[in-house]
């Protein structure tokens, strides 16, 4: 998808404002709530595990940039999530796995005793718009439509001296933004954005 | 409908009442202001300018016929431009004060209050 709906929305509000200004406002606000909420996930195709080797890099993947490594198994069974860590000499069942940047590799922090298909498993939240990928992710036009609303005329309500400059709507709309950040990542955590999630009734429903 | 520049020569010369020739200006005077124009709109509100170098491209009198260079809600703020720095220039064929206020119009166009 793409920004057309959002800008037939903020158009009216934001008389004198250019359509490329509004895109690249919906655009960073995008990019924001993904960074802020870590709700774009994605099971990256499982690595092979090599014998001494502790690092294995993670190739550029066209829905967005890895932000953070949220889960991980090792043989099937979960191993720890960190954010740095200290490469062993030794060989051994990995429990640790953390990411490096530039290049982006996934460091264990010990190297499996044997060669193993697939053995490492690991998931991920990307940023979805990037200079290579422009595609919006489907769920911020459908779930997350108006906190993206809200996000982006926040955002153009604050930019100094134009004729639709507004600080009491900036603050209201990036309130309201930030409240939909807030709800959308205590959601994701309770697991009940995905489709596999078993929902229960109250009782007194 | 898709305005050039000579478009907006034409209407400046309509606001300091020089449509007929002989003008009393030429081509190159009004192109000057007009670039003058674009710098101002550059400084005032940038983002009109959001391209990959987000840079005023000079006019000469060559690029007439070529599209106006800015989003077209800024066609006639432009033109006040021109004719308002014209007649700050010499006003005496254009009634008193009516330069000063067509550059407020330019000016209130970019960033004056709604």
């Amino acid at each position: 998808m793409d920004e057309t709906a959002w800008l037939a929305e903020l158009r009216p509000l934001l008389p004198g404002a250019v359509d490329v200004n509004i895109q690249q406002s919906i655009r960073s606000t995008i990019n924001e709530f993904y960074s802020n909420t870590a709700v774009y996930t994605l099971e990256y195709p499982p690595i092979n595990v090599v014998t001494g080797v502790s690092r294995y890099a993670l190739p550029d993947i066209a829905e967005g940039k890895i932000l953070y490594l949220l889960r991980a198994k090792f043989n099937g069974a979960p191993i720890s999530v960190v954010s740095t860590g200290v490469e062993a000499n030794g060989v051994g069942t990995p429990t640790r796995v953390w990411l490096e940047p530039d290049p982006m590799e996934l460091v264990i922090n010990s190297s499996p005793a044997s060669d193993l298909l697939g053995g490492l498993e690991v998931e991920v939240s990307l940023v979805p718009l990037t200079v290579a990928n422009s595609t919006i992710p489907d769920s911020a036009g459908v779930v997350y439509y108006q906190h993206i609303l809200d996000g982006a005329l926040g955002r153009m309500y604050k930019q100094p001296s134009k004729p639709w400059t507004n600080q009491s709507l900036s603050t209201y709309h990036l309130k309201r933004f930030r409240i939909g950040m807030a709800k959308a990542t205590e959601l994701n955590r309770k697991g009940l954005s995905s489709a596999d999630s078993s929902w229960k009734f109250p009782m007194w429903a | 409908m898709a305005y050039t520049i000579a478009d907006a020569v034409t209407r400046a010369r309509n606001l300091t009442q020089d449509k007929e020739p002989p003008y009393r200006y030429d081509d190159d005077l009004y192109v000057t202001y007009a670039n003058d124009a674009l710098y101002e709109v550059r400084r005032l509100r940038p983002d009109l300018f959001i391209t990959e170098d987000g840079l005023v491209a000079d006019i000469t009198v060559d690029d007439l016929q070529n599209p106006f260079p800015i989003d077209l809600q800024y066609f006639v703020p432009v033109a006040s431009y021109m004719a308002g720095a014209i007649g700050m220039e010499d006003d005496k064929y254009l009634p008193e004060g009516k330069p000063s206020r067509l550059l407020a119009v330019f000016h209130n166009a970019l960033v004056g209050k709604l």
